[in-house]
Order: structure tokens, then sequence, then C-alpha cells
């Protein structure tokens, strides 16, 4: 693929998407719940489109199409598990959107650390998600980074993949923060569905001769890849192990927890949801399909995570069909990275910085010190050119498992405690960090084994502790250094 | 509804594993995925419909 074509659609989107952000930066006024929260005012559709946006990342069209290419119809089971996960934001949702508008809460760390009476619950929780979503994050960039030195045989180095990226996250979180991240989101999210189904139909049609010959070859020459667990690879620890996680995503992950305090009211929220709801269903058939497409054209690649950019390549694939699903990958990988950037700033500025900070200082704050810092740590982090984009998505919702039982519990528990959610939290990470390791402590068993400690630890000793906390008081206020007992 | 749901997702983990772990065809585990996520997108709409502030 010619460089200087990679250039012009990288130029292409650099300047729509600035002119989005700029567009809705016009008259709005800085305060934390604006900056963080787009002052509760998103329109359902750009929610909706910004919520599908930064859930799917890179991880769909370069990880997801390499994971159906080496394990087949397990990617798709476990992709529409983690949709129907969508269940834990509908349960949580109302009460944790109520809980956050009558306290003023603009990160999910100061909700918690109302709810349980202990600002020390919010920064423990801010701390354990900000370590395991670093590498998430790095993913992302690792992502933009592999593609243009493929694509462009080199002559793109992988750092200027990373830097380009970089630019993108600073530049589109500082102008208006979640205002302008949502608006240049919805856009990302509408390139990213055109260019795949652009994309899918290409092969499907033309280079693999319909929907139904494609069927017919898949069954013929690849029937293991149809079934689990078929070639070997998607064993039901395997499923389990990679699923699980993601059915807890809607909450486990502060980026898209925290969409959920946005909403004007629970109206608005549905049909966010729902928006999402048909867009992820969508999107998950057409990247699977590409998987699939991707076997049959390609047998015997070696890293299956370029199955995709190999595609593009490999065939005559229109150019204006090829640069646009360019743009597609660094659209779900950037709209990713920018809200999880935003998301860790937040928490950051609210759970662990220390009280007596006015808001603009905040603000001033994340924008130039907090931002920059953690986009340096993702950038030496993508440094390392991991391979494994799949895995490193998966282990990073591997330790955001450990907060599960302390979101749920939060709302539901009649037993909580602040001791309790502590405890769980930090078990249920330090678990998770020795299975990253490598220790096998319960047999291989990840998702199950900290899923099961942190609500074990969160359930007894919230059973044994004494209840020392009144209920929850009203006026009680968080934001600007949240809690106030 | 709920228990509905938790059911729909246990299903989801074992009878791909179990009795459709020889039908080796697009009529097998990815039609199946595809009716669980249909039926709980059905069902997550409906919890929603009982939201009220």
């Amino acid at each position: 693929m010619s460089e200087q074509y990679l250039w012009l659609a990288i130029a292409l989107y650099a300047g729509w998407g600035s002119a989005f952000a700029l567009a809705v930066r016009r008259g709005a006024r800085l305060s934390l719940i604006e900056y963080f929260l787009a002052g509760r005012k998103l329109h359902w559709l750009v929610a909706a489109l910004s919520y599908g946006a930064t859930t799917y990342s890179a991880f769909m069209m370069l990880g997801l199409v390499g994971l159906t290419y080496r394990g087949g119809v397990g990617a798709l089971g476990f992709e529409l598990i983690y949709l129907s996960g969508l269940f834990w934001a509908v349960l949580v949702g109302p009460k944790f959107w109520e809980a956050g508008k009558r306290h003023g809460c603009v990160s999910p760390g100061e909700v918690l650390s109302l709810e349980y009476q202990n600002p020390l619950v919010g920064t423990v929780y801010a701390l354990i998600v900000s370590g395991f979503l670093i590498p998430y994050t790095s993913v992302q960039l690792t992502g933009i980074g592999y593609l243009l030195e493929v694509l462009s045989r080199g002559k793109i180095g992988y750092p200027v993949g990373l830097l380009l990226a970089l630019c993108f996250i600073i530049l589109w979180t500082s102008i208006a923060g979640l205002r302008s991240v949502a608006a240049t989101d919805a856009l990302q999210a509408g390139i990213m569905m055109v260019s795949s189904i652009a994309l899918v139909f290409f092969v499907v049609v033309r280079l693999l001769g319909g929907f139904s010959v494609f069927f017919h070859t898949v069954e013929t020459t690849h029937p293991q890849w149809l079934s689990v667990p078929g070639n070997g690879f998607f064993t039901f620890r395997t499923f389990l192990n990679l699923s699980l996680p993601w059915f807890f995503f809607s909450i486990s992950n502060p980026q898209v927890f925290q969409r959920l305090l946005v909403p004007a009211n629970l109206r608005e929220m549905r049909k966010t949801i729902t928006g999402f709801l048909g867009y992820g269903f969508v999107y998950t058939l057409i990247t699977v399909t590409l998987g699939f497409g991707a076997l049959v054209l390609l047998p015997g690649l070696k890293n299956p995570d370029l199955a995709t950019p190999t595609l593009l390549l490999e065939f005559p694939i229109p150019s204006w069909i090829a640069l646009f699903v360019v743009v597609g990958i660094i659209s779900a990988a950037v709209s990713t990275a920018d809200s999880i950037i935003l998301t860790l700033s937040s928490l950051f500025l609210q759970d662990i910085l220390p009280k007596g900070i006015s808001e603009q200082k905040r603000l001033l704050f994340a924008q130039l010190l907090f931002i920059p810092l953690l986009c340096l740590a993702v950038f030496f982090f993508a440094l390392g050119r991991f391979n494994l984009i799949a895995l490193l998505s998966v282990t990073s919702s591997l330790g955001l498992l450990s907060v599960v039982p302390t979101i749920v519990g939060t709302f539901f528990s009649r037993r909580k405690s602040d001791r309790a959610a502590l405890l769980s939290m930090v078990l249920g990470a330090v678990l998770a960090l020795l299975q990253l390791a490598g220790v096998r402590i319960f047999g291989g068993w990840t998702a199950p084994s900290v899923l099961g400690v942190a609500s074990g630890v969160y359930l007894l000793t919230g059973f044994l502790a004494p209840r020392e906390h009144p209920p929850q008081r009203e006026g009680q206020k968080c934001n600007r250094r949240g809690t106030q007992a | 509804m709920l228990l509905a749901f938790l059911s729909l997702v246990v299903l989801a983990y074992l009878l791909p594993f179990t009795v459709l772990s020889r039908v080796q065809r697009f009529s097998g585990s990815f039609l199946f995925w595809n009716i669980f996520a249909i039926l709980a997108i059905l069902l997550l709409l409906r919890m929603m419909r009982s939201w009220h502030e």
C-alpha cells in the first residue's frame, strides 16, 4: 500500500476528528462535570456511538479476527457473551447513575467512596484499575504501530504509529474532555462500522464468490473451526477464562462504567444501551465473518493478529476500502485509548489527589500533567512490541474482575462494608497478578478463581464485620475532592 | 426475568461444548450463539422497560 495514500488518509482522519472536537468545544464552560461527563448532556445517539467506539477497540479488527482465524466459532461465542454482559450495566446502571447524580460524582471511585463511607475504597479502586488498564491502553497503540508498519512495508516505523496515536489522544482529550472525545468517538464509530461492512462484503462477495459459497467453503475446508473445542484452541477452560472477564466488562472497565454517569435521565440511558446493543451485535458478526474469510483466503499465517492487514496487502482490495479500513482500525484504537486516558485521569484527580485543590487547578492538572504522563506510560509500555493483542486485552480484564464484587455489592449487598470492599479488591488483584506472572494456584482456571476469591472475601468479610457505618446520609457531596463524611 | 437471563447465559456456555460440539456447520454453534445474543438483547430491553426514576 502506498505510503503517500496512508499519510493522506491519516491527515484526513486527523482533520475531520479535530474539526469535530473543536466544533463541540464552542460555548463549553469547563468544569469537572463538563470535562469528564460532558455536563451530563450528551445526546443518546452520540452517547451510544461513543460507548460503542470506546468498547470496541483495535482488538476487534485485529485481535478478534485473529482469534476467529485461530480458534473459529468460539470467538463469536466469546464476543457475544461479552455483549450479553450489558446485563450488569442494566442491573447496576440506574442505581449507580442515581447515586452519582445525587452526590455530584464525576468518577466511579467517588461513588464507591461515598457508598462505603471511606475515601480509601475509591483510592484503592483507582489504583487497581489504573494498573490493569495501562497494558490494555498500550495494546491500542501497539495495534496502530503494527498496522502502519505492515501496510507501509516498514516505511512508517512502529514508533511513528505510536506517536501519531498519542498526538490524537492528547489533542482530543484536551480540547473539551468527554464532549470532544464523544464527538470524535461518534465519527469514529461510524467509520469503524462502514469500513468493516465494506471490507467484509468485498471479501465475501468478490473474493469468495458470495455468502452461500463462503459458508460452503468454510464448512468443507475448515469444519473444525465451526464447533468448540473444534480444532482444540477453545477448550472449555480457555473459553471460560477468556469470556468471563468480558461478561463483566460493562462494570469492571471504568471507561465504560463511568459512561453510566453521563445520561441526563434513565430514558436517555435506556436509549444509549439499546443503541449500543444493536451496534455491537452487527459489528461482532462482521468481524467474525472477516476472520473466517481470512482463514479461507490466507491459510498458514504465523501471526493471526495480522490477518486483516495481510488481507489488505495480498488481495486486490480497492484502495478506498483499504484506506477506509485502516482509518477504521486507527479510529477503534484511538477512541478506546482516549476514553481510558480521560477516565483514568478523572480517577487520579478525584480519588488519588489530595484534598483542598480547586476545581480549575484540578482541570489544569488533568490537561497538563496527568493526561501527558499517562500517555507517556502507555507509550513506553507499547514500545515493548508485545505480539499478543488478544491475550493482553483479556489479561487486563482479568485483573479488573477483582473490583466486580465491590461494585455489585455497593448496590445489592445488605452487609456491605468498607473492609470487605478493600480486602476483596486487593486480594483479587494480587491473585490476578500472581496468575499473570505464571503462578497457577487454581490449576489454570484464572478468571473463575479471581472472581471467586474476590466474591468470597467480600461476602465473608462483610458477614463478619460489625455494622459500623450508618445508612447513606442525604446531602453528602463528592467531587472537588470527593467525600465529605 | 433475572433467572431467565442467567439461565440463558449458562446455556450459552454449556450447549456449544456438549450437544453442539459435533455439529461442524454454520447451523451449529454459530447459529446458536446468534440466537442466544438476540434473546439476550430482547430480555435486556424488557428489563430496561421496568426502569423508573
